[in-house]
């Protein structure tokens, strides 16, 4: 039973990465009409990031720097290279951020070398607390509070305010938004880097629970495209309901039986596309060019 | 103390189109098209199916961008720059089938509009006064109203900016006649209030009613330039050209 309840919270603070990854996938895919791989690096180079600043500046620090270092990134990879992808077709979109991944990954080899590494949170925060049965590291619990606090507020970026708006219109119409004299350059700008400074965010807070290695980013983008397939791709709560539901669906295979707790997942996804191929929130509706 | 003779003062000239060539690739849709609008003036832009109407509107809003020929609103040149800078100097395109975000509530086709305005138009109490039944679907999204209703909100959307030239596409197209009624209302309200107007239309007698001057477009060229009467009292020009 306690088994059990550890590996509810432990899919809840697994899903809850998957969900912050596919949030950023989601609404990048939704304004630029971009297929993200890249994604999964924003990860890793917040981890790094953060590695880096927690060991020799501080924790807090980490958790500044690591978002905004993979925002600027994020802006610069999109001015100089992505900008030109944006009207390719999908395998275009997808090789170069392919390539840009394989690029990011190689150069954390360099720098940091093919050890996992990771950093300790201060000892204030390395306790546990009690849940009824179980005992629980508090710092787990913190950074499941803190992703949702984190999504809340992308939330009600797009849902409440004038750029999330003008974010919202281009996601169904681009031309339209246009020729209201809307900025959808800008509001791209803002979404990109807004979805990488999650990622970069994310990436950094989780490490003190998940170890890094270079080739996190992909160990990470690659089931949080599944959380965008199942949850509907364009959708933020699918990418919200689709990130748990995998999440949970891993952790809880592992306790039952560990080998399938990788390969369950794909199933789900198989499952998904057969019965309703739109993703579980996701609407088939037609996108305007 | 005489008066001297005054020379009625020619309406200043809104928006010019001075000889455009306009391609889709290697397809060659707009040959050396002319036009032009006078302040607060009603211009019908008509023709056939597939002869270049809209093709004219998106050259004139930066959305195909013509190859050649010159396109000015108060003097200025807009080929060459982008819609969206276009748009924000007062040219509003309100386009074929409206384009209504259907994932947006109307009051949010509403505020994006004032949002993204570089000066505001009307006010809303405007826009309600005039469009009562938007009032009455705030809430609705975008695919759930009607399309007299959808009209409305896209002409509204454009009201709530600043608009130097409004340009609409084909109004009262796909819509029943009593809405279309309605929609002719809405346009000679807004000759009233002195919006200058390129109106395109396949509906000839619904353009001819509003519009100041026509001119008539076939296969990509301008062939006539004139007032509604000449096209209702010349039925050779109509059978020619609009086949009515
Ligand atoms: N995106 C496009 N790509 C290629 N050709 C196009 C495109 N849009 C329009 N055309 C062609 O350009 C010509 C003019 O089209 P346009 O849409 O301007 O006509 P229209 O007068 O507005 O017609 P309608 O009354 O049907 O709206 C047509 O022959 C059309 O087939
Ligand atoms: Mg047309």
């Amino acid at each position: 039973m306690e088994a059990f309840f550890e590996a509810l919270l432990g899919g809840l603070v697994l899903g809850l990465i998957y969900v912050a990854i596919a949030v950023g996938l989601t609404i990048i895919f939704g304004t630029l009409r971009l297929v993200n791989f890249a994604h999964g690096a924003f990860y890793a180079i917040g981890a790094y990031v953060g590695l880096v600043i927690a060991q020799h500046i501080g924790v807090g620090w980490a958790f500044v720097a690591a978002p905004i270092a993979v925002a600027l990134f994020a802006v610069l990879l999109d001015r100089l290279v992505l900008r030109s992808f944006y009207d390719k077709e999908p395998t275009a979109q997808l090789l170069v951020t392919f390539g840009i991944a394989l690029v990011v990954e190689e150069t954390l080899r360099l720098i940091f070398g093919a050890t996992t590494q990771q950093y300790q949170m201060p000892g204030s925060l390395q306790g546990s607390v009690t849940l009824g049965p179980i005992t629980y590291p508090a710092y787990r619990l913190l950074f499941a509070a803190g992703v949702i606090v984190m999504l809340a507020l992308v939330w009600l970026f797009i849902e409440r305010t004038n750029y999330g708006l003008i974010v919202r219109a281009g996601v169904r119409d681009r031309i339209m938004v246009q020729l209201l004299g809307g900025n959808i350059r800008q509001a791209s700008t803002i979404v990109f880097a807004l979805g990488a400074a999650i990622a970069g965010l994310v990436g950094a807070a989780a490490t003190p629970i998940y170890s890094i290695d270079p080739g996190t980013g992909f160990a990470f983008l690659v089931p949080s495209f599944v959380v965008v397939v199942v949850g509907g791709l364009g959708s933020f709560w699918g990418a919200v309901l689709g990130g748990l539901l995998i999440g949970e669906l891993q952790s809880l295979t592992n306790l039952a039986y560990a080998p399938a707790s990788n390969v369950v997942i794909y199933l789900c996804m198989a499952l998904v596309l057969l019965l309703r191929p739109q993703g579980l929130l996701g609407e088939s509706e037609v996108i305007r060019q | 103390m005489s008066t001297p003779a005054t020379i009625p003062a020619a309406v200043t000239t809104r928006l010019r189109v001075d000889g455009i060539n306009t391609y889709y690739g290697d397809s060659h849709v707009l040959r050396d098209v002319s036009l032009h609008i006078g302040a607060g003036e009603t211009v019908a832009l008509l023709g056939r199916n597939g002869v270049g109407k809209t093709t004219t509107l998106k050259s004139i809003v930066g959305w195909q961008k013509p190859r050649s020929g010159s396109v000015t609103l108060d003097g200025a040149e807009l080929v060459g720059r982008d819609m969206m800078s276009i748009a924000r100097m007062g040219v509003s395109l309100v386009p074929e089938e409206r384009r209504v975000f259907t994932n947006l509530t109307v009051a949010e086709n509403l505020k994006i509009a004032q949002v993204t305005a570089r000066k505001p138009g009307w006010t809303l109490d405007h826009v309600y006064e005039k469009f009562p039944r938007l009032r009455e679907r705030l809430t609705h999204k975008g695919d759930e109203i009607s399309g007299g209703e959808k009209q409305m909100l896209a002409i509204a959307r454009a009201l709530l900016q600043d608009v130097k030239v409004l340009l609409l596409d084909e109004p009262t197209e796909g819509l029943a006649p009593l809405i279309v009624r309605e929609v002719e209302n809405v346009i000679r309200e807004i000759k009233a209030a002195g919006i200058t107007t390129l109106l395109v239309e396949q509906n000839l007698y619904s353009a001819l009613s509003v519009a100041d001057r026509c001119y008539i477009i076939d296969q990509g060229e301008i062939k006539f330039e004139g007032t509604p009467q000449q096209v209702r009292d010349d039925a050779a020009l109509r059978q020619r050209y609009l086949h009515v």
